[in-house]
């Protein structure tokens, strides 16, 4: 192996890697859980000592219950609408000779518009500009791939 | 009875044989500065320059490949290596499949003009002078050795590898590696992730960016010179001779900035680095910019 390959390999390494599974939403459901299951025994402990409480500690509950139903309802009707936009912007060609330049090129277009959030330089708008270049021209070779 | 036994090795050579491809041996008159075209998708492309007035094709034709010839006039030639049957572009991906590896070996006027396109294929150019080359690959390692005015490599994964000069050199890979030890005096190096390892000069003009590729540079500039080079993760060293005239200016984002020359300032509020020099007359110019790669500069003393 030359030294060529073997900084090829290095840098596979520093490729980022997905999580085999998401833990987040467990870790909120959890969260979720406990706070409600807090806000029940607080209920129960304030009902028990003060009754007069009991009608507004279970508004309060209800009025919680409902707004979480409504995030809920809101995040589940956003986030089909976003997965089809991403999936619309990834162009992979059904040729597989290209199609891990395209993963490539598309990861890296992303990667500089993310970077751009925290400083936009002209530096970093010269790198997206040519790697959308390389991506139009992939295309077209795609396109002449047939 | 003895001939029995070796029967079934005798037929495997045959069969064998009879799969490797048709032996290719062609020949064409041309010009000591032809314009010639050579396409292949999988195999292999040598072209090795000499000093006849002829282009010499020899090798093996894959199977399921149409009957090789060479097309055109003296001064402008086309060897196009092709799938039987009407497969719509030369290198569609139905067409690779069809088709079994070709390896071309060819012999070319040294001053003649290439435009060589492969998909798979590693390309071998050695010899050529004073033509201008033109490469476009997939994954096909492109290897040039040549002394000319002009070299137009495009590759998508195939690492390039330039020895000898170009006065005037384009290389872009996606993931490709680029190593190009004698650059001319203008360049224009690019890639996504792939390294890229370059060195010669005094370069009047040298632009290079990379998106996550490290990058190792050795090399001055000339007088009213100018060196560029964007990278976003990708860390970068630039070696510098003595007596280099530059103003030099460089800065990250958030990676580690280190200079043998010149002062460096840090941001007092967030992330970010800078380092403005004059080094010698400081005529030409030196602009350095990384995201989140490390960047080292380095001068000889």
């Amino acid at each position: 192996m030359n030294e060529f390959e073997w900084r090829q390999q290095m840098r596979r390494l520093r490729e980022p890697v997905a999580p085999r599974r998401d833990l987040w939403n467990v870790i909120e459901a959890a969260l979720e859980d406990c706070g409600e299951k807090a806000a029940r025994a607080q209920i129960r402990q304030r009902a028990s000592t003060r009754p007069w409480l009991l009608a507004a500690a279970v508004t309060g509950a209800f009025l919680l219950a409902g707004n979480l139903g409504l995030q809920v309802h809101r995040d589940a009707s956003i986030a089909p609408a976003s997965a089809p936009a991403l999936a619309d912007t990834a162009w992979r060609p059904s040729d597989p000779r290209l199609s891990g330049a395209a993963i490539e090129l598309d990861a890296a277009r992303i990667e500089l518009q993310q970077a751009m959030h925290q400083s936009n330089s002209p530096s970093l708008q010269r790198l997206l500009a040519r790697t959308e270049r390389q991506q139009a021209q992939l295309r077209h070779f795609a396109q002449e791939a047939g | 009875m003895k001939t029995l036994r070796y029967a079934p090795l005798l037929l495997c050579l045959y069969v064998s044989h009879a799969l490797a491809g048709t032996p290719i041996n062609l020949q064409h008159a041309a010009t000591p500065t032809a314009n010639i075209t050579i396409s292949n998708i999988s195999g292999e492309v040598h072209v090795t320059a000499w000093d006849r007035p002829m282009v010499q094709v020899e090798g093996q034709l894959g199977d399921g490949a149409k009957p090789l010839a060479i097309t055109g006039s003296d001064g402008k030639l086309s060897i196009e290596v092709q799938p039987k049957g009407n497969g719509g572009s030369w290198f569609n991906w139905d067409g690779d499949n069809r088709m079994g590896p070709t390896m071309l070996d060819l012999h070319v006027p040294r001053g003649a003009s290439l435009d060589v396109r492969v998909v798979s294929a590693p390309l071998m150019i050695d010899g050529m002078n004073g033509g201008k080359i033109s490469v476009n690959t997939v994954s096909g390692r492109a290897r040039i050795n040549a002394n000319i005015p002009a070299l137009d490599i495009e590759s998508v994964s195939g690492n390039i590898e330039l020895a000898g000069h170009a006065a005037q050199a384009n290389l872009q890979t996606v993931s490709g590696d680029i190593l190009a030890p004698v650059l001319g005096d203008q360049a224009k190096l690019q890639t996504v992730s792939g390294h890229i390892q370059a060195s010669g000069g005094p370069w009047r003009q040298l632009t290079l960016s990379t998106v996550s590729g490290d990058v190792q540079l050795a090399g001055g500039i000339a007088t009213d010179g100018k060196l560029t080079v964007d990278s976003m993760s990708g860390s970068v060293q630039l070696q510098l001779p003595a007596h280099t005239n530059a103003m030099v200016h460089a800065s990250s984002f958030s990676g580690d900035l280190r200079s043998d020359t010149g002062k460096l300032q840090k941001s007092e509020h967030g992330p970010g680095s800078k380092l403005d020099a004059t080094l010698g007359t400081g005529k030409g110019s030196i602009n350095i910019e990384t995201f989140s790669g490390d960047l080292r500069i380095r001068t000889s003393n």
